[in-house]
């Protein structure tokens, strides 16, 4: 090293800043492990787990395919700015082995290698790392090109809403804009002056700073090339960029086995991770359904995480639709983080429910269905009716669980944080299904439909009725003749993105008459509402949310709104201009076939009523 | 002078006296919740609560309480809520039962 | 264009020949001006028609309708029925009415008189109108008594148990209807004490969330129904109607005033269903049109004060009776007096415009 190499410094003291940094958080973090560390996580570490691992770094944090299948052009930006990054990285790393002919090196010498060794041996491999490292910068400056028409015009990108940073994120996306070029420029200059480089940075220097009044330019340019990487990495455990590396440890730890806790611990173990691995890539800022009236998603909730001031109101009006979820890149617990940071404000609320009777189970004769229809579904009597009348049509025998009363099944309370407090129900009902000879369970709510399939730890398996109609159907035991009925359906939140069920549903609408395709439904659909998540939100509030619904399901041509959700149709009921119904009170008197004439004629007749 | 006692004064704590402040306590959940303010009383969350079959609990009657500041009492009868939302559901004036019970529940001595 | 080559020569013209269209025409026509009633069935009479008789007095409704069609023949009022208007169009300072696409007339002076809607009681289907035969509406009953309609218990039934549900679909902001109805407090204890004097075993419960009796000798009638009629009030909401017994209801609701619940079985389910707005108005460019209301959608709004009749914002457009809420009809005669003579002070203020 010839040439004085104290320009190097800023860059080198922000690294090892961020080094140092970064390493005393995440052991912070990790502090529970170390003092009890996990024989799983041990023996997860050395196996295909940190594979598996790596493969995910790969597809995700440098190919940002999740993005990319969303949207295009994000993915594209992300993609470009984190490969070529990588890229230049791992290819200055060869770079500087294949010419010195040693691997290792400080740290500065592969990040500033041009300004050291501006003539470097040619040969076809010495080009190829030329223009290899070129090949990264362009990608990295057009990423860098995206990002900034991203600010300027969000709609050039393909989205409506981009996050809206704070003042540290702000001062360190300068930085960050500003490394890129300058490294552009100061690489141009150095072979303007020096001769040689890639197709960008040689031709851009050839053209433009060969001009030997420049000369004095070279090392002031260097200079600022590593300030504003050093400062960069100065604010970068401070910053949102704090992502890029807390997304790939992440990665392992879920891989390593780590689940997230129940409790909010912001600063522990793999929530500490998940709050930090956000990239604010924005992505849960259009999905979700009240977008245009609160700042409460995702991106703002996990940032007021990590700043520890203001998440309490953001987590007490989202409505826990699950649209963010299932659209995070990085697949983070979002329902699992609100859930736990309602549980906190409400960590005084503790539940006495001593005074429900107790069960005492009975042997009853066997029976194809247990049907239970919960809270919300004393509500919609129609909607029972019907399906017991459906029942009898399909020659199944049934026993109706909490006709006279019923006990709430738990995910109310789930939903607001406590969870915990609900295990007496849990139990009661519980000791309820057990004491019955049942071949399954079926609820009208996908509410209660969650909480059975994921808390209950049922032997008997437990369907929504839209389920069991539609293996009904299929099983020719509902017959059904396609009419002129037009249909749009509202997909319940809880039953969609959260049970994955969007074809039953549709496959039995479609067999008595026309589904409406919507602009936003199955995975995209709008929430009612009326969620059960949403704490404080105000009653006008939810109006507006159930009006934008509304639209969306009020298409031209849409006879009726069917759902198949007692929550979500009492809600859209009261404010629709069409009918609302449940999925089986349509199929209990639509598209009925001939030889059923006569019931057809029954039940038209009720209907007039 | 002193005032003659003739024995027949209002029993103190029989009588709720509107014109000592609110405790700070009922004043917090009120604000934190301000749709509290709009109940009426109507009795339609109690006619459809779910722990109502099998327990005392009358969402309208912690509204009142609160009020008159019994704040034991209503935390000791806001833990037997199931939080189901079937109130909330058919409230006529949009009070968010969900919350207020969670704040109101808060408001009981701490579980030993 | 000459604004008074189109002012056609003190024409009125009123939407809706209910009791509000009927009295504001007949005052109209009286003080000398040309008056012309639309109305979209082919009937004069609004809802009265279907009413049986009158509260507070009893008066038979078909005898005050009679006296009023009377009236509105003997001044040989023309009448359009069966047309509908669904749209005004400003044309200089009056107005031309429109059926879709027909033109239905010109006039100087439009007065809105086209009352108001029941509210559609299956919206809440806990209640089980529309699912259950014994579950019926204030206007069914009123069918019932008019015999147009059979009672929903059979005949052997000398001890009907009956159930009124007062506001429903009424200061209810989950409905979009935050008013008060404010006459089917006095209604439902006008259709209890008809009950219980046809059927003198009868149980009848009303359950109410406020009892406002405001009209003149309405508190005289709810005394009456308590000490006289036995009618029971409880002071609570309903939960929901289930199957009961046999062809009963199983009902369950909370008394307010004794802190607990309740639960009893009915023979017949009273919904008061309450008054919602029937059209939305709405105004584009130089056109007003009458729309299906929207949900929240409000009464037609007007001025106040010493111009409860003028359409706000919009001149020469008045309205009158029930359109602009919740009236008795004692409220919607004096109400049409009140009109008549605004709109008169308008069309004598054009006139000397015109003059000048
Ligand atoms: C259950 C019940 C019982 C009642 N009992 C009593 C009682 O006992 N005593 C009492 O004083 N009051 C009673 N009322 C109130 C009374 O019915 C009203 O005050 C009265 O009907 C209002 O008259 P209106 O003309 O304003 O409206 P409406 O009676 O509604 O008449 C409106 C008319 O306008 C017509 N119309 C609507 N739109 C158009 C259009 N676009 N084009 C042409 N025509 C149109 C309609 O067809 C209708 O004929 C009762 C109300 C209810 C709900
Ligand atoms: S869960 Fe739904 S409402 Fe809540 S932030 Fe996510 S998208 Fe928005
Ligand atoms: S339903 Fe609503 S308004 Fe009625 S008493 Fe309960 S909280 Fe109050
Ligand atoms: S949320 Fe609580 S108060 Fe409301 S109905 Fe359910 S159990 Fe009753
Ligand atoms: S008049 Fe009585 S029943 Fe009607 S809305 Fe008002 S309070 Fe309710």
């Amino acid at each position: 090293m010839e040439k004085s190499a104290w320009f190097v410094w800023p860059f080198m003291l922000g690294f090892m800043f961020a080094l140092v940094v970064l390493l005393l958080r995440y052991l912070w973090w990790l502090r529970s492990l170390w003092r009890r560390p996990s024989s799983r996580l041990l023996s997860r570490m050395f196996s295909k787990h940190s594979l598996l691992a790596v493969r995910e770094i790969f597809s995700e944090g440098l190919l940002h395919l999740r993005i990319y299948k969303r949207n295009r052009r994000l993915g594209f930006m992300h993609m470009s700015l984190a490969l070529g990054w990588f890229m230049m990285i791992v290819g200055g790393k060869f770079e500087t082995w294949f010419h010195s002919g040693q691997f290792l090196h400080g740290t500065w010498y592969a990040v500033f290698f041009r300004y050291f060794e501006p003539q470097t041996a040619g040969g076809w491999a010495g080009t190829f790392w030329l223009h290899y490292m070129d090949l990264g910068l362009l990608l990295v400056l057009t990423g860098l090109a995206l990002a900034i028409m991203k600010r300027i015009r969000k709609r050039i990108l393909g989205i409506h809403s981009s996050t809206r940073h704070t003042l540290v994120n702000r001062v360190a996306l300068t930085f960050l804009w500003m490394i890129f070029p300058l490294r552009l420029v100061a690489e141009a200059l150095t072979f303007g002056q020096h001769g040689g480089g890639g197709f960008l940075t040689g031709s851009l220097g050839r053209c433009c700073f060969s001009s030997g009044m420049l000369a004095g330019l070279e090392l002031p340019l260097w200079w600022a090339y590593s300030l504003s990487l050093g400062a960069f990495f100065v604010v970068l455990p401070f910053s949102r960029y704090l992502h890029i590396p807390t997304e790939m440890a992440l990665i392992f730890l879920r891989h390593w086995g780590l689940r997230a806790a129940e409790d909010l611990q912001p600063e522990k173990a793999l929530q500490a991770f998940e709050i930090h691995a956000c990239s604010a890539c924005g992505l849960c800022l259009d999905v979700c359904p009240a977008i245009k009236d609160h700042p409460f998603q995702s991106a703002y909730f996990l940032r007021a995480l990590r700043s520890g001031k203001g998440w309490e109101s953001l987590a007490s009006t989202c409505l826990s639709c699950g649209a963010c979820e299932e659209a995070c890149p990085i697949n983070l617990g979002l329902e699992k983080l609100r859930t736990a940071a309602r549980g906190k404000i409400h960590e005084k609320h503790h539940a006495v429910y001593s005074y429900l009777p107790t069960v005492a189970p009975v042997e009853t004769s066997r029976v194809d269905v247990l049907l239970f229809t919960g809270c919300m579904g004393r509500l919609k009597p129609a909607t029972t009716k019907a399906l017991k009348d459906l029942f009898e049509e399909a020659g199944l025998t049934w026993v109706h669980l909490d006709e006279q009363e019923s006990i709430c099944c738990g995910r109310p309370l789930s939903l607001a944080g406590r969870a915990g407090e609900a295990s007496a129900l849990r139990e009661h009902n519980r000791n309820l299904i057990q004491g019955q000879q049942a071949r399954m369970l079926v609820t009208t709510c996908p509410i209660c439909l969650k909480q059975f399939r994921d808390d209950y730890g049922l032997e008997l398996p437990v369907y929504h009725h839209s389920e069991m109609l539609w293996y009904c159907l299929r099983a020719g035991r509902l017959k059904r003749e396609k009419g002129t009925a037009c249909f749009s359906y509202h997909d319940p939140c809880e039953l969609g993105r959260k049970s994955a069920c969007y074809q039953a549903p549709r496959e039995l609408l479609q067999s008595c008459g026309t589904l409406l395709p919507l602009e936003r439904e199955q995975a995209d659909a709008l929430c009612c509402g009326n969620s059960l998540g949403a704490l404080s939100l105000s009653l006008s509030e939810r109006q507006a949310l159930t009006s934008r619904t509304l639209k969306v399901l009020e298409v031209s041509g849409a006879q009726s709104i069917v759902t198949s959700c007692p929550l979500c149709q009492h809600n859209l009921a009261r404010q629709s201009r069409l009918p609302v119904r449940d999925l089986a009170e349509v199929l209990a008197v639509t598209g009925l076939p001939e030889q059923h004439g006569q019931r057809t004629a029954a039940l038209a007749a009720v209907q007039e009523l | 002078m002193p005032k003659p006692d003739f024995g027949f004064a209002f029993a103190p704590n029989r009588a709720l006296d509107l014109s000592a402040p609110l405790l700070p306590e009922v004043q917090v959940v009120l604000e934190t919740e301000p749709s509290i303010r709009a109940c009426m009383a109507c009795g339609q969350c109690a006619a459809v609560c779910t722990a109502g079959a099998f327990t005392p609990l009358a969402f309208y009657r912690l509204v009142l309480q609160l009020r008159g500041g019994d704040v034991a009492a209503v935390g000791e009868r806001a833990r037997h809520c199931m939080l189901c939302g079937k109130c909330q559901m058919t409230c006529p004036r949009g009070v968010n039962i969900r919350n207020a019970v969670l704040l109101m529940a808060a408001l009981a001595p701490p579980k030993p | 264009m000459n604004a008074s080559e189109y002012l056609p020569k003190d024409e009125v013209a009123i939407i809706g020949g209910g009791p509000a269209g009927m009295q504001t025409a007949l005052a109209l026509s009286e003080r000398g001006f040309s008056v012309r009633i639309y109305e979209q069935k082919e009937q004069l009479g609004g809802h009265l028609k279907g009413w049986h008789h009158l509260f507070p007095h009893g008066v038979a409704a078909s005898d005050l309708l009679g006296q009023l069609k009377e009236q509105v023949l003997a001044r040989a009022v023309p009448l359009h029925l069966g047309q509908s208007v669904d749209r005004l169009q400003k044309v200089g300072a009056g107005w031309v009415l429109w059926q879709g696409e027909r033109p239905l007339g010109r006039a100087g002076v439009v007065v809105l008189a086209n009352g108001f809607a029941l509210f559609d009681a299956r919206r809440k289907e806990e209640y089980g109108y529309g699912l259950y035969p014994s579950v019926l509406t204030a206007a069914d009953l009123e069918a019932v008594f008019r015999k147009e309609q059979p009672w929903p218990f059979g005949s052997d039934r000398m001890a009907p148990q009956v159930g009124f549900v007062h506001c429903v679909g009424s200061r209810d902001l989950k409905c979009g209807s935050p008013h008060c109805s404010k006459l089917c407090c006095v209604t439902a204890v006008k259709q209890a004490m008809a009950v219980k004097s046809l059927f003198p075993e009868a149980q009848v419960y009303c359950f109410y969330m406020d009892l406002r009796m405001h009209g003149l000798e309405y508190e005289e009638l709810y005394r009456k129904a308590q000490v006289d009629y036995g009618v029971r009030f409880i002071r609570g909401r309903l939960s929901e109607a289930a199957p009961g017994q046999g062809k009963r209801l199983h009902v369950k609701a909370e008394d307010t005033l004794q802190g607990r619940p309740l639960h009893l079985q009915l023979d017949m389910l009273v919904l008061m269903s309450g008054m919602v707005p029937a059209f939305l108005l709405e105004q584009q460019e130089r056109a007003v049109f009458l729309k299906e209301p929207v949900f929240g959608s409000g009464f037609v709004p007007v001025q106040g004060l010493l111009a409860a009749g003028s359409v706000v914002q919009q001149e020469g457009l008045f309205a009158s009776g029930a359109c602009k809420g919740p009236a008795t009809l004692p409220e919607v005669f004096a109400d049409a007096a009140a009109v008549a003579r605004e709109v008169e002070q308008y069309l004598k203020s054009l006139k000397a415009v015109a003059h000048a």
